[in-house]
């Protein structure tokens, strides 16, 4: 059926008319079609959905490593461990903070060895998952394990260790790490005397499950001072929002000759992002005594020294 | 005049959207073609695997992007179970090529370097129809590790499974490599 002259006509005019600009949107719309089919074929097909989400922070799911936090952990901890692994100790050793190196190693290249010896003893494979992000700390577990998958397990356990990796900005615009769980150092320096004792609470060290403070106790009597010796309560206490925290180890014993000065290492459990703030620490019931039988005297003995106590007293220093 | 142009303007309204119909109905029709190629899985999921006979491309085409998206429906624990189950297939129907193509290569080296030597340990430690029962499973990095027992399904007694471990590597859907506790 052929379509009426003056159709045709019309046809023809709108084309001649119209042509060109219908080509050029039939050449756009091909090239358009073409690329996307070209990209249809070689799409990226999506990865498979999984638990393993090395970005993602343990402690809270809602958050994530920026990126660029992100790819600086994962350079570093492959250094690290590639340097490990081939017993490079002093390459990895340089990559650690100062603070690190000095406070977690004593800045011994020997005792870093002994460290990665006990997480490392044969080369590992590794796996880095973000943990928790506070302050200016980025934490990330790192697990090291033998090469399951070139194994299967034959004649061996599933077995790994870990260890908490912890990146920090430094001056450089960089970062550094820190490994053992060393978070990092702080100096105090906060003082609280009277006319028979002086405490002085220089520095902290912190590490990812407890903080540990280095304490200087100055005797400035003729008697004895007893700060604690696990008689009384709240003797030493960490004071955090909520609560009062009691020393890791509980059997610690601070008692000082008359005249004498001694350091302590005072160290509180505590997880460096459970997001309290410590406050100060409480000497609740110091008492200068001008006998003292020792820890290991009777109760009663002990009680009718605090009794005849030349003075009782407490201290609250900050530490913040 | 003016009646002109208006005769003029619906002409070129008519004409252009007969070109834009024409276009859509040839994209349509391309469209069709292309859903009538795929296939579309329905049922239930289970552990069975269809070998095809590789005598029809498109058989095979259709049934591995199937079992994919099988796979993309399902948890990531069922995945790796689904993945050493179609290994242990493989064993039980004698399929040892399949089987050992799937094996991780370092583990290869390892273990079995040849085909041979693999053929010859799973018929002398895998039975011909086995009882899998998945007991443990745990991811480190990006492998797995999938504890299970083996029970040859006709002749084992009750207890006497064997205890093997498998670690696996999902590289993507249905593309992954293993190995296992050869003792």
């Amino acid at each position: 059926m052929q379509l009426p002259i003056e159709m045709r006509l019309k046809i023809r005019h709108w084309f001649k008319k119209y042509g060109k600009i219908v080509f050029f949107v039939f050449v756009v719309w091909s090239i358009i079609f073409i690329v996307n089919k070209f990209l249809g074929e070689y799409a990226i097909e999506p990865a498979p959905n999984t638990t393993y989400t090395p970005t993602v922070s343990v402690l809270d799911q809602s958050e994530t490593a920026p990126s660029k936090v992100q790819i600086a952990a994962e350079t570093m901890v492959e250094e690290y461990v590639d340097a490990c692994n081939q017993g490079k100790y002093q390459k990895a050793f340089a990559m650690l903070s100062e603070d690190c190196k000095k406070y977690e190693f004593e800045d011994d290249v020997e005792n870093f060895a002994r460290h990665v010896l006990e997480k490392l003893p044969t080369p590992k494979k590794y796996s880095i998952q973000n943990y928790s992000n506070y302050d200016k700390y980025y934490i990330y577990e790192v697990k090291y394990f033998d090469d399951f998958l070139a194994t299967g397990l034959t004649n061996s356990e599933y077995t790994y260790t870990t260890e908490k990796i912890v990146l920090t900005k430094n001056s450089k615009s960089g970062y550094d790490i820190a490994v053992g769980n060393f978070i990092g150092y702080e100096d105090i320096n906060n003082i609280s005397e009277n006319e028979y004792l002086k405490i002085d609470i220089k520095n902290k060290l912190v590490r990812y499950s407890t903080e540990t403070y280095e304490v200087v106790f100055t005797n400035r009597t003729e008697d004895i001072i007893v700060v604690a010796d696990n008689f009384q309560e709240s003797e030493v206490a960490l004071t955090l929002s909520n609560e009062y925290r009691g020393m890791e180890n509980s059997n610690t014993t601070i008692v000082l000759e008359p005249g004498e000065s001694k350091t302590f290492w005072l160290g509180f459990m505590k997880f460096a992002d459970d997001g309290d703030k410590s406050q100060s620490i409480l000497f609740g019931n110091i008492r200068v005594l001008e006998e003292y039988a020792g820890t290991e005297s009777k109760k009663e003995d002990k009680q009718a020294e605090i009794d005849k106590a030349v003075a009782k007293f407490s201290m609250n220093i900050p530490v913040k | 005049m003016g009646r002109k142009k208006t005769k003029v303007n619906m002409t070129t309204i008519i004409i252009a959207t007969m070109l834009i119909v024409f276009v859509l109905i040839v994209i349509a029709i391309y469209n069709m073609v292309l859903e009538s190629r795929e296939v579309k899985y329905e049922g239930n999921l289970n552990k069975e695997i269809d070998v095809d006979s590789g005598k029809d491309p498109n058989i095979a085409e259709n049934q591995e992007n199937s079992e994919t998206e099988r796979l993309k429906a399902m948890t990531e624990r069922a995945r790796i179970e689904y993945y050493v189950t179609k290994f242990m297939n493989y064993i039980e129907s004698e399929n040892y090529d399949e089987a050992y193509s799937l094996l991780n290569s370092d583990y290869k080296k390892n273990y079995f370097s040849t085909k041979k030597s693999f053929e010859d340990y799973a018929k002398t430690n895998f039975s011909k129809m086995m009882d899998i029962n998945y007991t443990n499973f745990e991811r480190t990095g990006d492998v797995y590790v999938i504890w299970l027992t083996v029970t040859d399904a006709i002749n084992g007694a009750p207890n006497s499974g064997k205890e093997i471990n498998f670690v696996v590597k999902e590289n993507e859907y249905n593309n992954f490599e293993l190995s296992f506790s050869a003792n």
